[in-house]
């Protein structure tokens, strides 16, 4: 054998096994997930019957609330996205007990959502702690039921989502914050520039590239990484106000009896949304960064 | 040099084919050791029971508890021997020698049956589990062994309750479960002295009518207490479901289902309009309800035997017990409750030894276990025939539900009767409307969507 195909034929030999663990675990459950979306299926026995779920799905009108779920999400990644900006700026520039405080903000990052989910949910019991102090501060009666109004409810879950993202965020931020060279901010200062100037015109035009990458990670989360939270803090209620899409795909699958199909079918829309938001994200950010 | 690169590429072709043939193996035994650890136990004990078989070893059951109590949320330092579902273990191990009961805590409910669904499609399920009843129940018959083949007629002439575990709830036909005692009749469970304060004694005068109640309650207001300690979902299943079924009666409920009748009708619009003014007129609280009117902070819970036993406990001679009162005089059903055997025992299909799992769960539902499980304080009343609990228990309410039990007007779950989908969304939503969040004519229209989307989806 010639030596260049023996060397190319041990590179996709080194290839294989990743790659067979890729087919293994990611590609043959997708296709298996797509053809089954065109099935009725238990678990068990599965019959084809084209394309009924997805007809079902664009009809009975479940659908465009759990998108509303998901939006609601998706606009809060912004007030996360400035929060951990602020934070990671503070801790940059090295403010009082900053070393503290780096601890501190990634801290909930490590613990899983589903203890972060339990916690928030004791503490906005109606009679938890939040409750409390709001009453020992005269500002509320102490009764509010911050789980049963929709308004509430998303304010606790997206809280949770902050709480838990902001140490992630802040250390994200704080490696392109790194990565900028010392000498720009140095001939700033030189040149007079105050901290806001130095901030809008220097710190986040060169945090472009990281800006996206947060934005499209934390978008992509909003659509496929909820379910813990959710599941932990409200379980898709009160009534399905607080349900996303990948809550309603577990509830399909396991909660109700027949519809893996069905399920099947809302994970390849939701496969679907995610490429699309990803993909208009990174062209809005490619054309920006032009 | 080239032999070391032969053995490196014969190795990653070892790797990968290894790598390969894992995660092609989808059968019962490939996914030995790969699953939960009680997962795995359960098909450990059907390939050791199996080999057990030939070689005349012990023949293992697993059994997922659901509902057997193995915690004492008082006493963290029980023992699990010390609880009744071990001693009745021992007991069955001890008269059957050959046989070894795996027990494994599984939670209750909606998450046994989401737990059960996916055992049985990785078919490690196991040997015997407890289900709740009706439809749950048959929505999972996939997975579930058929028990005809292995009941006697006096085992099925002895207890109560089969219809709920026969297809179609037939009085003959294929029978997936074994009924698991008896729930009771759902009353109001209510506290003696809180109802004296506002002047009210309900055992001379028990409201007989949605108006008498609304009046009952604006006392036990005006008195200073919070009337009703209801759950999130507004207690859909234990109360309002009652009001429902009575309205239109059991074959009404059978046509609910069917879509001959829709949820929105005048007349269950009435009874929804009636109830969510409980909740404007400021009646009812959602926050922790049994452990308010057990510290006697809340007048009244809905409940039935499965409450009793805790109740007493915390109320003493305090703890009154009553029929929901009926919606209104024109009503098909009067005077009676939601209840019956509400919960079943079930055989998966992935177990090997389905005739050894038949026999234990008789031996669980026995006349002598029964009463065992109710003298230790167990949730759940008798479901044998022609066997008095007044025999057992000094506690006249015990005795009240079963006899309430027993009577004609009380109806089936109507939860377990509607599809499990369907029951699921109707507590959700209700917790919509109990928060004034969602217009009663709007829930039940939804009701009749979900409703027709299940049976276009069948």
């Amino acid at each position: 054998m010639h030596f260049r195909t023996k060397e190319s034929m041990t590179g996709y030999l080194s290839l294989l096994p990743a790659f067979a663990a890729l087919a293994a675990i990611v590609f043959y459950p997708m296709v298996n997930t797509f053809f089954h979306s065109f099935t009725k299926w238990n678990g068990a026995e599965s019959h084809w019957i084209g394309l009924r779920n997805y007809t079902f799905i664009f009809t009975n009108g479940e659908l465009w609330t759990l998108l509303r779920n998901n939006a609601v999400f998706l606009l809060s990644i912004p007030g996360i996205l400035l929060l951990s900006l602020v934070v990671s700026v503070l801790l940059f520039e090295e403010v009082r007990g900053w070393r503290f405080f780096r601890s501190l903000y990634y801290i909930p990052t490590i613990l899983s959502s589903v203890v972060v989910g339990m916690l928030m949910k004791m503490m906005f019991a109606q009679s938890g702690v939040v409750n409390q102090l709001l009453h020992a501060l005269g500002l509320t009666d102490g009764k509010t039921e911050w789980l049963t109004q929709v308004p509430t409810a998303f304010m606790v879950l997206i809280f949770c989502f902050y709480w838990q993202t902001l140490g992630q965020g802040a250390l994200i931020f704080l490696s392109g914050l790194s990565a900028i060279s010392h000498e720009i901010f140095e001939s700033a200062d030189l040149d007079g520039a105050g901290w806001w100037q130095r901030l809008f015109h220097i710190t986040i035009p060169s945090l472009v590239p990281t800006i996206v990458y947060f934005t499209v990670t934390n978008a992509i989360y909003c659509f496929i990484g909820l379910f813990s939270l959710v599941y932990a803090v409200t379980q898709g209620g009160p009534g399905r106000e607080t349900t996303p899409i990948d809550y309603m795909i577990y509830i399909k699958a396991f909660q109700t009896p027949d519809q893996l199909g069905y399920a099947s079918a809302l994970s390849i829309v939701l496969f679907a949304i995610a490429l699309l938001a990803s993909w208009v994200q990174i062209r809005l950010s490619n054309r920006y960064q032009d | 040099m080239q032999s070391n690169q032969r053995k490196a590429l014969a190795l990653l072709l070892a790797g990968s084919l290894a790598l390969l043939s894992a995660c092609g193996s989808n059968d019962a035994n490939g996914s030995n050791g790969t699953g939960s650890a009680s997962a795995s136990g359960g098909t450990a004990s059907a390939s050791s029971a199996s080999a057990g078989a030939s070689t005349g070893e012990k023949t293992k059951l697993v059994f997922w508890n659901t509902s057997y109590p193995t915690i004492d949320e008082n006493d963290k330092t029980k023992k699990k021997e010390d609880f009744y579902i071990y001693k009745a273990i021992a007991r069955y191990e001890a008269a059957n020698p050959n046989v070894e009961i795996v027990i494994q805590d599984i939670p209750d409910g909606t998450n046994a049956m989401t737990k059960f669904q996916t055992a049985g499609i990785a078919n490690n399920g196991p040997d015997v589990t407890n289900l709740w009843s009706g439809n749950y129940t048959m929505d999972l018959k996939s997975f579930i062994q058929p028990l005809n083949d292995y009941l006697k007629p006096s085992d099925i002439d002895a207890m109560t309750g089969w219809n709920a575990v026969t297809e179609n709830f037939a009085d003959k036909g294929t029978i997936y479960g074994v009924p698991d005692g008896s729930d009771g009749t759902i009353g109001i469970l209510y506290n003696k002295k809180l109802f004296a304060a506002a002047g009210l004694d309900p055992e001379q005068n028990p409201p007989a009518t949605y108006d008498d109640f609304v009046a009952m309650l604006q006392k036990l207001k005006d008195s200073g207490v919070t009337p009703i300690g209801s759950e999130q979902d507004g207690d859909f299943v234990y109360f309002l479901d009652y009001w429902f079924a009575q309205t239109v009666g059991t074959p009404g409920i059978n046509d609910i289902v069917n879509g001959k009748m829709n949820f929105n009708n005048p007349k269950l619009l009435q009874v929804m309009q009636g109830y969510v003014q409980l909740y404007k007129n400021g009646f009812v609280t959602n926050d922790q309800p049994q452990t308010q009117f057990y510290n006697r902070k809340v007048a009244l819970i809905f409940g039935g035997y499965g409450y009793l036993n805790d109740a007493r406990a915390a109320l003493g001679d305090d703890l009154g017990m009553m029929k929901i009162p009926d919606f209104n005089a024109e009503v098909l059903v009067k005077n009676g409750g939601i209840g019956g055997t509400g919960a079943d025992f079930v055989v998966s299909k992935s177990s090997k030894h389905p005739e050894e799992a038949v026999k234990f769960i008789l031996f669980l539902v026995s006349k002598e276990e029964q009463v065992a499980r109710f003298k230790d304080g167990y949730g759940k009343l008798l479901n044998l025939k022609n066997v008095d609990p007044g025999e057992f228990t000094n506690d006249p309410y015990v005795v009240k539900q079963q006899e309430w039990a027993g009577e004609p007007s009380t109806i089936f779950w109507p939860d377990n009767i509607y599809p499990s989908e369907l029951s699921d969304y109707i507590s959700s939503m209700n917790e919509l409307v109990v928060k004034q969040q969602l217009d009663v004519r709007d829930f039940l229209v939804k009701l009749d969507q979900k409703r027709d989307e299940i049976n276009k989806q069948r």
